[in-house]
């Protein structure tokens, strides 16, 4: 991979009123941060996730090893119905690790970046179906299977992550969406502050834009005056406050001490803050609402927020509620119905399995396109940008598709199809690679989610910790 | 965790305060604006009502329900940052128009009107006038942005202020005069006391009338504060809303979530109505002469056309208002048989009596259950068919594992059964006949026939009257009620008196040895 440096050194006003993320004690859920090693990497650890609904056409998802050729779209299945992916898709498909393998057709578009991706085959997202997309980032633990429906089980782990690495960024986090659902918040959002508070995403780029890029500054002479009268401010409340420590009883002392090093830990970060190549977009144009347009302008918008290290935990989300369920994606050719329904039964139809692969091949276009921007803004070094498919084939949620690009300095594999070891029920979840990314991280976590406390799950094992298979 | 039936303490001290027993000391250390006192101020500061704090700042580390303990509330490096932007756009706010700060900085603009518009507004910052050096050094920032522009240099001077210690924290150096009869305490200066008046009442700076006093060296007696907090009451309703809001967990009311197909009257914006009722409740008692009686055994609620299908009130108020009624006294008493309150304190589609037996245990009676066992259940498996609710619990609090604990607990909420999960009176339950009967083991209160005799026990009970008393004394001193027994024992009393309404405590409370002094202060080395 090819970075290219910044060479003058830029720096970003932190300032202005902004959608903030509320930073609850991180001991409240078991994790703490290790801070020597977050430190470790030259360039800060970024973590950004890129999630779509309603699987795909697996054969065309898949790396193809060699020899081997892609499945026609016409290819017979023994039987179509949707809860049996595993039958369509996995017997036959022995655990392995390989460098060998090209990419599959839906994938096409991610060939400049091969040598940055780890393909993961054979992760169970924990919920299946159409209540799946929380419980992908949250890992369901301490819920009853009946009441999936109506929380999504704790906080998700990019909400986890933004509370141990955000609070070094003017936004501890940044959810965009594109066509997230107008349905019941578990099915439409991904990601959560807690069991029943969404971060719902933004999906307007205007909005987005104004929310994250409003007060930053791009003329260089006008930016370091306004950080001269930052650091003027900063420097008279801190020495005015040193003097008041004089006078002050110890236990006021020590409060006042906390006031103090808050301060100038804001000081300093004025000083230091260089970035990439941080320049401020122009401001998008009105886009329609269910336009290509759309999605790719708040990737680029959310690139460019992690180059100028506006946040350092990004998500971008395509969600399983309403809307999307019901949009046809006119611009990808095949049959115009609603994709939801189409999702449901589309195998061994090879129009709609065409349509199906089409809408995949969209959706891994633009991670790809996330992926260029970031190594063009120079700050894809020492990130990780996971590809997470909510479904499977279908709505199950049984070996949904999963790319790791980035390596978080030298964590995980790259260039590498690594799949797991198959079984219907002895297999991994997800909640596995969220606890191996954590850990990547620095956090002190060693597991993540578990199955709900009743309902046919119940006793089973949800979280069995670091996924080794995918360590350098 | 067994045997544990004796932990269940009535001291309710604790918290993050050091153990008890260690020193019965108060722990008084100067205490953080809160978001909602750093909102309040900046409104009545600057006439910029934009909520910043609530919009950016981090939530607030909180200690014995309350967001406001001085020992809890940290200063993490979040909420430095968002606090210069949070200053940066308010200075720049009140710089666009500059005649709100003086008359001369739209005309002289030279830095004699700059010295006197930052003692001015230093002075309501800092809440009290700022020593010579402050002052200067103010000026110093000043005269960096007045290189640019005379508005720009007083923007910045705001700026700093606004982001100042004194601003942040209500530090107090006390008066050094000793005060007669009282070793070792002296007097908070008249603008400190201003201070603990108006963030008590009013959550916010000193209002014009304190700052008159303060300006005149008063509020040094106990008369003139009691004229103070009897003038202040009146407009105290946000804060003492937001003391019932934390103590009485009201948050939870709005979002407690119902099985549609099993509770029919509780339809979406039921809860938020439940919420908005559980206030008007509050409000009412308090703005009404009432007290902890009223609180507990009042029998009315405020329901509108769609929540009076929850309370079988018929013919149904017209409109979305809602609307005072009465409730019939054997079935409904106080704020907690409200069914915002019952609704909170159970499950999607069944009642959980053991969080409505914690909720009196720990929230109206203010004791301190040790925390379940890691791996005890979250509910209460389902109704097995012909076991009652109450029967189901009764055997779950068998095992030995759970009884030390959910004796004290389980007797109690078992006599909230005729309150169904959606709050509604009910008399049986899948056939059978419910039995509100239960006790409050181990405390003189004992045993009640019905949930209304529970409440009315409750309000008549020194450790009900205390608990109050206790709760509204973390709220307003910001800390642990340790060290102030003596305050704490005539607080219980004005509530258990027959007049004793929340004006009377509030009163009472301004005229506590807490209130109105502070121990002489020690200088650390």
């Amino acid at each position: 991979m090819k970075v290219s440096r910044n060479v003058k050194r830029r720096t970003l006003l932190h300032g202005g009123a902004g959608a903030l993320i509320a930073l609850p004690l991180l001991e409240a859920f078991g994790v703490r941060l290790n801070r020597a090693h977050a430190q470790a990497g030259a360039l800060p650890q970024k973590y950004i996730a890129f999630i779509q609904p309603y699987g795909c056409y697996q054969p065309h998802f898949w790396p193809l090893l060699p020899g081997q050729s892609a499945l026609p779209f016409d290819h017979t299945f023994g039987d179509a119905q949707d809860d049996l992916d595993p039958t369509i898709w996995r017997s036959g498909r022995t655990a392995l690790t390989t460098t060998e393998f090209s990419l599959g057709p839906a994938c096409e578009s991610l060939a400049e970046h091969k040598a940055d991706l780890l393909f993961l085959e054979n992760l169970n997202n924990p919920v299946a179906g159409h209540w799946g997309n929380a419980p992908l980032m949250t890992g369901v633990e301490n819920v009853g299977e009946a009441e999936i429906a109506r929380t999504a089980g704790g906080p998700s782990v990019d909400q986890i992550i933004a509370r141990a690495i955000g609070d070094q960024t003017r936004f501890a986090s940044l959810e965009a969406g594109w066509l997230v659902g107008d349905g019941v918040p578990q099915m439409a959002s991904c990601t959560w502050y807690d069991a029943a508070k969404p971060a719902a995403p933004q999906q307007d780029p205007s909005v987005f834009f104004q929310t994250v890029f409003s007060d930053v500054q791009s003329n260089a002479a006008e930016l370091e005056a306004l950080l001269a009268d930052r650091r003027s401010v900063l420097d008279a409340a801190l020495s005015d406050a040193t003097r008041l420590r004089q006078s002050l009883g110890t236990l006021d002392r020590d409060k006042l001490d906390q006031y103090l090093e808050a301060f100038r830990s804001v000081e300093k970060r004025l000083s230091q803050t260089g970035v990439a190549h941080c320049e401020k977009p122009a401001a998008p144009r009105n886009l329609p609402d269910d336009g290509l347009a759309r999605a790719e302008t708040m990737i680029d918008l959310l690139a460019m927020a992690v180059a100028c290290d506006l946040t350092r935990v990004a998500t971008f989300q395509s969600s399983e509620g309403a809307a999307s369920g019901a949009f046809t994606f006119p611009f990808v050719a095949g049959p115009q119905e609603a994709w939801h329904g189409m999702t449901h039964e589309y195998i061994n139809n090879p129009e709609r399995t065409k349509k199906q692969a089409g809408i995949t091949s969209m959706y891994v276009k633009l991670y790809a396109r996330l992926l260029s921007r970031l190594k063009e803004f120079g700050a894809f070094e020492n990130a990780v940008v996971l590809y997470l498919n909510v479904s499977s084939g279908v709505h199950t949620g049984g070996n949904h598709p999963v790319i790791v690009a980035g390596s978080l300095g030298r964590h995980f594999k790259q260039g590498t199809y690594v799949r797991l070891p198959f079984s219907l029920t002895d297999h991994r979840k997800t909640n596995d690679l969220h606890v191996t990314v954590m850990q990547g991280l620095g956090m002190e976590v060693d597991k993540f989610g578990g199955a709900p406390q009743s309902g046919e799950h119940a006793g089973e094992q949800w979280n069995r910790g670091v996924l080794h298979e995918i360590l350098v | 965790m067994s045997g544990t039936a004796g932990t269940a303490g009535t001291n309710g001290g604790g918290g993050s305060a050091a153990g008890a027993g260690a020193s019965d000391k108060a722990n008084l250390v100067m205490r953080r604006l809160t978001r909602l006192e750093y909102d309040n101020t900046v409104r009545d500061l600057l006439g910029v009502d934009t909520h910043p704090a609530a919009a950016a700042f981090p939530p607030e580390e909180t200690a014995m329900h309350f967001d406001n303990n001085g020992e809890a509330l940290a200063f993490p490096p979040t909420l430095a940052e968002r606090a210069l932007a949070s200053a940066t756009n308010l200075a720049q706010l009140v710089a666009a128009n500059p005649t709100r700060w003086a008359a001369c900085a739209a005309t002289t603009k030279d830095e004699v009107c700059a010295r006197s518009v930052l003692e001015a507004f230093g002075k309501r910052t800092y809440r009290r006038p700022l020593d010579a050096r402050e002052l200067d050094s103010l000026l110093g920032v000043f005269r960096v942005g007045a290189k640019k522009s005379f508005d720009h240099g007083l923007e910045l001077a705001a700026t700093t202020a606004l982001i100042s210690a004194p601003f942040f924290y209500r530090v107090e150096h006390g008066d050094v005069a000793p005060v007669a009869g009282k070793a070792g305490l002296v007097r908070p200066t008249a603008w400190e006391m201003a201070t603990r008046l108006s963030y008590l009442f009013l959550g916010s700076a000193p209002d014009a009338m304190l700052l008159q006093a303060a300006e005149a060296d008063g509020l040094k007696d106990s008369a003139g504060i009691e004229t103070q907090a009897r003038r202040l009451f009146a407009q105290s309703k946000p804060s003492l809303a937001h003391f019932h809001e934390q103590w009485l967990r009201l948050n939870g009311i709005a979002s407690a979530a119902k099985d549609p197909k099993l509770f029919p009257n509780y339809g979406s914006g039921v809860p938020e109505l439940l919420r908005a009722e559980a206030d008007l409740f509050l409000e009412s008692v308090v703005f009404r002469g009432g007290g902890l009686r009223e609180l507990l055994t009042a029998s009315y609620g405020f329901v509108n056309q769609q929540t009076a299908g929850l309370y079988g009130i018929t013919p149904a108020p017209a409109g979305s208002q809602l609307q005072q009624v009465a409730f019939d006294p054997t079935q409904r008493a106080g704020f907690f048989t409200l069914a915002g309150p019952m609704a909170m304190l159970a499950d999607f589609g069944k009642t959980s009596p053991i969080r409505r037996g914690v909720f009196v245990r720990e929230n109206l009676l203010c004791e301190i259950l040790p925390p379940p066992p890691v791996n005890a259940a979250a509910s209460i498996p389902d109704i097995q068919p012909g076991l009652a609710r109450r029967q189901a619990v009764e055997r779950h609090s068998k095992d030995p594992a759970c009884a030390g604990c959910h004796r004290l607990i389980d007797s109690i909420g078992v006599g909230f059964e005729s309150y169904d999960a959606a709050g509604q009176w009910r008399t049986e339950e899948d056939g059978m006949p419910i039995n509100s009967s239960g006790s409050v083991a181990d405390s003189a209160i004992g045993a009640f026939g019905s949930p209304v005799e529970l409440m009315r026990n409750i309000a008549g009970s020194k450790q009900g009257q205390a608990c109050l008393a206790k709760q509204l004394f973390r709220y307003a001193l910001g800390r642990s009620e340790k060290g102030s027994d003596a305050d704490l024992e005539r607080l219980t009393a004005v509530v258990g008196e027959a007049g004793g309404s929340y004006e009377n405590l509030l009163v009472a409370l301004t005229q506590t040895d807490a209130f109105l002094y502070m121990p002489k202060p020690e200088v650390a080395p």
